[in-house]
């Protein structure tokens, strides 16, 4: 552990464990979750202390990412907010990117800051893995989000299953992209197109679209419309 | 917040007397938390209405237990049918470590603000430029909030990629 926090005169501690010296099992080098959810229930039960475990980054790697967060405001203030880093098990590091406002028209990365994330950790002797740029929600809708949209809709025409993701704030590219989705749910049996041209999901997408009890269910969505329908 | 924060911080390291570092200072390490807290409760109050209502302390294990397991039953569900493995395995990744920064992120600031307002007696100390409260300092909270947005983007994008709500 690296931390302690306590609250004077409260029965609570939150003990900071760096990241990397938790393993599938404990050793001498590392310690496990089970061993500390083990520790925790034994100072409960002694002392009557909440602890809460709480895993934190390696020192190193908050100054090798203040590091870079320095380089990166120095050279591309204009493109880049913030950097982040996180070291994976092989010795590679990600970076997460997020761009700032102006910078955000484009989420792909310039060559040259590509560049830049690169020599800045050869320099310090590791690799890069994967960079993600985090900036506008991605404008184009997922196949989740078409499958779900058309459950809401069913039965219903790719033209107006586009109106409705445009209507969401989805930006899509055309309504050829839009039925070649709808071709791909087809052919893996989820969706069923009717000889209208109109589209139903078939029981495995019924099984597939996220769905429950809660207010922003698919269920209680495609109520909704299914009301909306019969009164216009 | 996070300005008025700012703005906290720099008072506090200015101010001469001890005593008046510390009651900016500690004001400070509140108002950071805040801003951290409240992009979270946003993001929680979109993914579901009912766990806006969530108290402070039950925010991190509400995330790393009840968000974090939303997503991953999903992303079971979904891997092979409406994403690929490797979409899934990339977004699982990318779950992880948001998660896991975020609530110990959350899990730490609260701590430091609830001494900060309700233990007098620790005292937030000058060190160098910043002040330092149970070896916490403000350069480190002032980028809470940064952090903070940053997690709870990429948690946003993966449940509305999945289409969880």
């Amino acid at each position: 552990m690296t931390d302690v926090l306590w609250r004077p005169n409260q029965p609570q501690i939150v003990v900071s464990v760096p990241e990397t010296l938790i393993g599938r099992k404990a050793s001498r080098e590392t310690t496990s979750h089970r061993q500390l959810a083990i520790l925790r229930n034994q100072i409960k039960q002694q002392l009557q202390l909440d602890v809460e475990f709480v895993l934190i980054r390696d020192p190193l790697q908050q100054h090798i990412e203040a590091g870079l967060n320095a380089l990166l405001q120095t050279r591309f203030a204009d493109q880049v907010g913030a950097a982040y880093l996180s070291a994976q098990s092989d010795g590679t590091y990600d970076i997460w990117i997020e761009k700032t406002a102006e910078g955000v028209g484009d989420l792909a990365l310039s060559p040259l800051i590509s560049e830049a994330l690169a020599e800045y950790l050869k320099l310090i002797g590791a690799r890069i893995g994967v960079v993600r740029v985090i900036g506008a929600q991605t404008k184009a809708p997922s196949v989740p989000v078409i499958l779900r949209a058309a459950k809401r809709l069913a039965p219903v025409e790719a033209g107006d299953l586009l109106e409705s993701l445009v209507e969401l704030g989805f930006i899509v590219p055309s309504t050829s992209w839009l039925e070649s989705k709808l071709d791909t749910l087809r052919r893996r049996n989820l969706l069923i197109r009717l000889r209208t041209g109109r589209y139903v999901l078939s029981e495995s997408g019924l099984s597939i679209v996220p769905h429950g009890r809660a207010r922003h269910s698919s269920d209680v969505e495609r109520a909704l419309a299914l009301g909306r329908a019969r009164w216009q | 917040m996070k300005r008025v924060g700012d703005h906290l911080a720099t008072e506090a390291t200015a101010r001469g007397a001890p005593d008046e570092g510390d009651l900016f200072g500690r004001s400070a390490f509140n108002r950071y938390y805040y801003a951290s807290y409240l992009e979270t409760r946003n993001l929680l109050a979109e993914l579901d209405t009912a766990w806006a209502r969530t108290p402070h302390r039950n925010i991190p294990p509400l995330l790393s237990t009840t968000v974090k397991g939303a997503v991953q039953a999903q992303l079971r569900r979904q891997t092979g049918k409406l994403i690929s493995r490797h979409e899934a395995k990339a977004m699982a990744a990318e779950l992880n470590v948001a998660i896991q920064d975020l609530a110990s992120l959350l899990s730490i600031a609260y701590l430091i603000r609830c001494v900060a307002d309700y233990e007098p007696a620790v005292k937030a100390q000058k060190v160098g430029a910043t002040m330092e409260l149970q070896n916490h300092t403000l350069h480190e909270a002032s980028g809470w909030p940064k952090r903070a947005s940053v997690h709870t983007k990429t948690i946003r994008k993966i449940w509305r990629t999945l289409a969880i709500s």
